[in-house]
């Protein structure tokens, strides 16, 4: 186990009760996590792609200690309680999707920023005031926005503004899940390069959670591709992206259509090959080369070997 | 028809939101035609005005919005000054719509099978048991392959992937000429977006459907239309045909918008940012509306009006400083 781990998460699990169709049908317990284990080195970009309903913001949640998980969550090599102190906290912040729903509409700018410092108690007034300047310098605003209302931004300016609330207190890992979606082509440019630069520059690790292959290729190290609540490949992002070994992930990646002219048709791959296996593989009903074996028994993540990183892959086949 | 001649053609088109008695564009003059048979992307950010040029040809405007000057030609016929009657007439039969929420469009308390079915007997005068046969077929042709179990069905039974296709079942099951497509994978995920597309392409190229395809994801027009016109603040600023725009684009807005997606080549170099944001309806436009963040501005860009200038057959653009930036050289 790295020493320099910033956020290890060992065996994660969460359910959700289904209570099924009807008033008296008998509640179900739906797995969402299983057995979900990640390390993010200090001063990493780690991606998390997969498509909704996979469990890749229920990942986000736990870690921010928002959900009740089962498992281990460690930060800087210390297991975290399920209900986080003061300086886990601190330490783990987050930015979400839409920007316009993470900030208070009746609080002016300045006031949202001031908030973790005053929560936190650091600083003296102008200490504080100090900081609030630095970080809308960091985020590329000038300090006119401090008393500026939400409404009067564009998202891309909003989603600019939760970044910087959330750096505010110096975090170590950033948790950002899909920060880009809810924002137009131009403005989530602008804040890809932001959540680049903030990356390099303060070398500040980043647990990058998107449904888009190319937009966390772009910004992370490592990717982990989930599926049915579980990562079914794991490795460094030019391993993923050029050297997919899952079919899920090769699916995934000939689906997205680039501007550089590849993907975006599914070629006939659409519907379930066959019944989908209760104990099997979770991509078994629609694999192109599912054996019988992987109807069986669920495959373990195996290194296949990468470019000089470990390369996880969950399937017989790779 | 004649080969050559335009399945759908607008002119000057402007459409705006009245509020009281202020109007404000939302559409400002846009021109542009489509061919039988042909995929259109019609390209741009939130509010720059490609949804309301779509309604504004299905003739769906809602009433605080109106059609302030400019023709619709469908088929020889301008469809902006016909009769109430004669657009619900040419609604769902010549032309039809998908939308981007299939959740939303359908009626929740009506089985799939009804739904569909209604288009026929409202259109094609078929008895309700001839519609159930058309219904099932269209049906497997969208790719449900229990097509008696999803008629049965209610829409809230059916996946989002299964509803997108029981929407586009029912915009091409009266075979119209011109099927207008608002976003229709954008809440769709990227596998099953997929497979819609597929089903699109298959569409047209079998039942030559022309297909206006409204987007704002780039990456799925250069794969999915023929032309594109992308617009900015309401006015189209460069159209031609998909290889033209992307290997040679020529408006700055155009090429800010393709650097600012990231692809496989741009890992590890900044994305390109366009410098501001879009304008809202409500303010005040430029004549050239991108002008403040462009990067070849002059000072004359702020008070002149663009003009369109053809570099060839298959582009053109918009713009003040057209002849300027019109002698480009083609990379090919």
């Amino acid at each position: 186990m790295k020493s320099d781990a910033i956020l290890e998460t060992r065996n994660l699990v969460n359910f959700y009760d289904d209570s099924g169709l009807g008033l008296f049908g008998r509640s179900k317990k739906k797995q969402v996590l299983s057995d979900v284990s990640i390390t993010i080195a200090h001063g990493e970009a780690f991606g998390i792609v997969g498509e909704s309903g996979c469990g890749k913001s229920t990942l986000s949640k736990a870690v921010l200690g928002l959900i009740d998980y089962s498992g281990e969550i460690r930060v800087k090599g210390q297991v975290v309680s399920a209900k986080r102190t003061k300086s886990v906290r601190k330490q783990v912040q987050a930015v979400f999707q839409d920007p316009s729903g993470a900030l208070n509409s009746k609080k002016r700018i300045g006031w949202t920023l001031l908030e973790p410092l005053r929560v936190h108690k650091l600083g003296t007034k102008d200490e504080q005031n100090d900081r609030v300047n630095q970080i809308l310098e960091l985020i590329g605003l000038d300090p006119s926005y401090k008393s500026r209302f939400p409404n009067e931004l564009s998202g891309g300016q909003k989603q600019r503004i939760c970044i910087g609330a959330s750096l505010i207190l110096d975090p170590e890992l950033l948790v950002a899940d899909e920060p880009v979606s809810a924002l137009d082509v131009s403005a989530g440019a602008q804040i890809l390069n932001l959540l680049d630069e903030l990356h390099r520059k303060l070398n500040l690790s980043l647990l990058f959670i998107s449904h888009n292959l190319n937009v966390v290729y772009y910004l992370c190290d490592r990717i982990a591709v989930m599926y049915k609540g579980q990562i079914v490949e794991q490795g460094s992002s030019d391993d993923i992206y050029r050297n997919a070994r899952h079919p899920y992930t090769q699916a995934l990646l000939a689906a997205v259509p680039d501007i550089d002219g590849t993907g975006g048709f599914a070629d006939g791959n659409a519907a379930a090959l066959r019944e989908p296996s209760e104990h099997g593989c979770a991509y078994y009903a629609l694999c192109p080369n599912a054996s019988e074996t992987c109807g069986e028994r669920n495959p373990d993540l195996a290194d296949v070997g990468g470019d000089g990183d470990e390369h996880l892959v969950r399937c017989y086949g790779s | 028809m004649k080969p050559d001649e335009k399945l759908l053609q607008v002119y000057n088109l402007s459409v705006g939101v009245q509020q009281g008695d202020r109007y404000f564009p939302a559409v400002d003059d846009i021109e542009f035609s489509m061919r039988e048979g042909e995929i259109l992307g019609l390209v741009g950010e939130s509010g720059c005005g490609k949804s309301m040029t779509a309604l504004a040809i299905a003739g769906l405007l809602s009433d605080n919005l109106r059609v302030d000057s400019g023709s619709i030609v469908f088929e020889q016929q301008d469809i902006l000054h016909i009769t109430e009657k004669e657009k619900v007439r040419l609604r769902g039969k010549d032309i039809s719509m998908v939308f981007q929420e299939p959740m939303s469009s359908l009626n929740p308390l009506m089985k799939i099978g009804k739904q569909v079915a209604e288009v026929l007997l409202l259109h094609n005068k078929r008895t309700a048991k001839e519609a159930a046969t058309d219904v099932r077929n269209v049906l497997i042709k969208v790719g449900l392959p229990d097509p008696d179990k999803v008629m049965r069905s209610y829409p809230h039974q059916l996946s989002g992937g299964m509803q997108q296709r029981v929407m586009i079942a029912m915009a091409i099951i009266a075979r119209p000429k011109l099927l207008i497509a608002d976003e229709p994978t954008t809440a769709l995920d990227v596998t099953m977006q997929a497979q819609i597309l597929d089903l699109l392409t298959s569409i047209n190229r079998e039942y030559k459907i022309a297909i206006l395809f409204i987007s704002h994801d780039l990456g799925v027009v250069s794969r999915f239309c023929h032309r594109m016109a992308v617009m900015y603040a309401g006015k189209i600023v460069e159209e031609g045909t998909v290889y033209n725009i992307f290997n040679n684009p020529v408006h700055e807005y155009t090429k800010g918008l393709i650097g600012s997606i990231p692809t496989a080549s741009s890992r590890g170099k900044p994305l390109v940012s366009i410098k501001g944001h879009v304008p809202s309806v409500f303010e005040e436009h430029l004549p050239c509306p991108f002008a403040p963040r462009c990067l070849s501005a002059e000072s004359r860009c702020f008070t002149e009006v663009p003009r369109r200038i053809h570099l060839n057959e298959n582009h053109a653009i918009n713009c003040v400083l057209a002849e300027k930036v019109s002698e480009v050289e083609y990379e090919i």
